[in-house]
């Protein structure tokens, strides 16, 4: 996906993340839990009441999640943060 | 051998199962305990709360163990890194969406995700709390359950237990994503909702999410009290499941020590829900036969087949959804409930104590009795028959309080008036039993005869089978029931309320074969009471049915209308099965209830 230089990157995560936490059915724990801590995660890393180290913690959650949510959507929400986070991180918390 | 075997590789160590077993059941074998939380035995495969990953070569993902059935040549690991570190982060977040506050849960110690987080050391919060400040609020709106948000991790056993073992659908999931949760029809407190108060999904709740009102407190508090005489009766499923909570393994009979230790709480009389329920024999055995005196002779319309009154989860059951049938349930009360009648009225004659100074506490392996000791209309001793009603599991906890040694302390026997009981008391406590001890007495007064079972062992109508049947054919009888003469009595015994549901569904479409019907609403009945000690499953439950039968087995009386007792009670007070005061402070009216 390509998105103009522009564009804050932190924002488009976020708007991903609200999009797979409103869409998660709810069943499966790494999905239903998951998700909304990955959201409210990197909120609380912008607003600087966790630390950018917690940054690794959720890029390890959202590897878990790959492996063990129930189905394609819960295992798909890595590829994005994954990426988006990796290549961005500073965006991510300044 | 005629079975298919699935050949595969767990953890390095070659395994042959059977074609169609989970991997979960493939590594039990192999002696391999993989974790879980959202399955149960009694339920079907959910695979929702992912903590049984394990990992498969080849396989993309991890999948669940419960939920993959083993297949040829597969190479599971089941310890590996990435199953260690995927289930901890799983844990973890379970943890994030769960009340912490472990040290004020009444399931502390007897908790599953508490024990698999204490497993996988989830010594720090990583995760961010999740919980709002409205999860936070109890619904206390039910007599009998208590069902707390906060500490839901919504695995749905409770969901799949009120759908499939029980068919009532009291408790379900709305709203998706963050929002998901368990609660009622249009999040309506417990009280207003269409639930039996059975207390299953309690038994099978892995937190204390769902738990059963409790009365210990004010149990203590009328103990404290000089002026009050405290009677306890005791039902047969608790003696043989107390020992549970206190250091034995399941199926060992405790009730001697059980009695010891309620003598040493401070109550001043410790009786037994087992005359009780010989007096139900009594007053039941005598109803059907009268019914089908007016049925055969009198060519009254009389409701057949009759259907057993003990189980106050089948009752509401049957009066939410099958109102118009309430005519077929016995109008004998319940065991605890006619002794509450008693011990406010006999029983206080007899030892001389104001009535309004006792105060009845009942123990039971149950949760819907808590309900129907608070039904409007049990109160005709003219006073609350029965006052508190606390489950095994709560006199497990009493007598952790109390300090004593249960497992030192000596045998004792019940007290008088109210406390001899005989073997077919006992037997109510298992699917089966009310209908065997019916048919000790009803056989006997018919016929003048024991029944023709083998050691008064009616062994057709045991076991655990969701509905069994059983014939009793009824020769030479006496004089006056010749009516009966030829007959075939067909019985038929149902726990669960799903299957409750099925042989009601006979009935609506007036195809019942039967004369009688036993219906608990638990299934294998009280022994797997929504009181009774947690964790459960068929093979506690089995040990537990064992055990009864064994107290059965060693009493020296079997038959109620043999229990002196009971004998003694008619002679003096009751008069005769049926009569004015049994009419009076033994039977009861039903209600119709909405469905919805």
């Amino acid at each position: 996906m390509i998105f103009n230089s522009s564009r804050s990157m932190y924002n488009v995560l976020h708007n991903y993340l609200e999009f797979f936490e409103e869409e998660s059915c709810g069943q499966c724990t790494p999905c239903r839990v998951g998700c909304q801590q990955l959201l409210k995660g990197i909120e609380a890393i912008k607003r600087g009441e966790q630390s950018h180290k917690y940054l690794n913690d959720l890029l390890r959650l959202a590897e878990t999640m790959k492996l063990t949510a129930k189905c394609g959507l819960g295992q798909s929400v890595a590829n994005s943060f994954s990426s988006i986070v990796e290549n961005f991180r500073e965006e991510m918390i300044y | 051998m005629s079975e298919k075997m699935i050949n595969l590789v767990i953890d390095g160590k070659k395994a042959a199962v059977p074609e169609g077993t989970t991997l979960l059941e493939a590594a039990k074998i192999q002696n391999v305990k993989i974790p879980t939380l959202c399955h149960h035995e009694d339920l079907c495969i959910a695979g929702n709360c992912r903590v049984c990953v394990v990992e498969v070569d080849g396989w993309r993902v991890l999948p669940a163990a419960c939920a993959t059935p083993a297949m040829n040549r597969m190479k599971v690991y089941t310890n590996s890194p990435q199953v260690r570190r995927a289930r901890k982060d799983v844990l973890a977040l379970l943890v994030s969406e769960h009340s912490n506050q472990c040290t004020t849960c009444y399931r502390s110690t007897n908790c599953e995700l508490q024990d698999l987080a204490a497993e996988y050391n989830i010594d720090n919060e990583i995760y961010i709390n999740l919980l709002k400040k409205e999860d936070f609020v109890i619904d206390r709106s039910s007599w009998a359950i208590e069902k707390d948000n906060s500490k839901c991790i919504r695995c749905q056993r409770c969901v799949r237990t009120c759908t499939e073992l029980q068919k009532v659908n009291a408790l379900d999931v709305i709203n998706k994503g963050a929002d998901m949760k368990v609660t009622t029809f249009f999040d309506n407190p417990m009280n207003e909702v269409v639930c039996t108060t059975c207390g299953q999904c309690i038994n099978r709740c892995p937190t204390g999410a769902l738990t059963e009102r409790r009365y210990i407190d004010e149990i203590w508090e009328a103990i404290g009290d000089p002026e009050k005489h405290v009677v306890v009766q005791t039902a047969p499923a608790v003696r043989v499941a107390l020992g549970e909570m206190l250091g034995y393994e399941p199926g060992v009979r405790v009730t001697g020590k059980m009695v010891s230790a309620l003598k040493h709480l401070g109550f001043d009389s410790v009786l037994d829900t087992d005359f009780a329920a010989d007096l139900t024999i009594m007053e039941e055995a005598h109803e059907l036969l009268d019914r089908l005196k007016r049925k055969l002779v009198d060519g009254e319309d009389i409701p057949i087949p009759m259907m057993t009154s003990c189980s106050p989860g089948w009752i509401k059951f049957i009066e939410h959804m099958y109102p118009d049938y309430l005519a077929h349930v016995s109008s004998c009360k319940s065991p605890q409930q006619m002794f509450g009648a008693l011990a406010k009225t006999y029983y206080a004659e007899r030892i001389g104590v104001d009535p309004k100074n006792i105060v009845s506490v009942s123990v039971m392996p149950c949760s819907a009795k808590k309900y129907e000791a608070n039904r409007r209309e049990m109160n005709d001793s003219g006073y609350q028959d029965i006052d508190l009603v606390c489950t095994t599991r709560e006199l497990g906890h009493m007598i952790r309080q109390s300090g004593i040694n249960f497992k030192e302390i000596k045998n004792s026997k019940f007290d008088k008036f109210m406390g001899e009981s005989t073997g077919a008391g006992v037997i109510f406590g298992a699917t089966g039993g009310v209908m065997e001890a019916a048919l000790r007495t009803a056989y006997e007064v018919v016929t003048g005869r024991e029944v023709p079972f083998d050691g008064l062992n009616i062994m057709p109508i045991r076991g655990l089978e969701g509905v069994r049947e059983a014939k009793v054919k009824l020769e030479n009888v006496l004089p006056e029931y010749s009516f009966l003469e030829g007959i075939e009595l067909r019985v038929a015994i149902a726990h669960g309320l799903t299957n409750a549901f099925q042989v009601m569904e006979e009935i609506v479409i007036g195809d019942s074969p039967y004369h009688f019907i036993e219906i608990m609403a638990c299934p294998s009945g009280c022994i797997g009471g929504g009181g009774q000690p947690i964790p459960t499953n068929e093979e506690i439950r089995k040990k537990r049915a064992e055990a009864i039968y064994t107290e059965d087995e060693k009493m020296q009386i079997r038959k109620s209308h043999e229990n002196p007792e009971v004998i003694r009670l008619y002679k003096e007070f009751l008069g005769k099965p049926l009569g004015e005061v049994s009419h009076r402070l033994l039977h009861t009216k039903y209600t119709r209830r909405e469905r919805a």
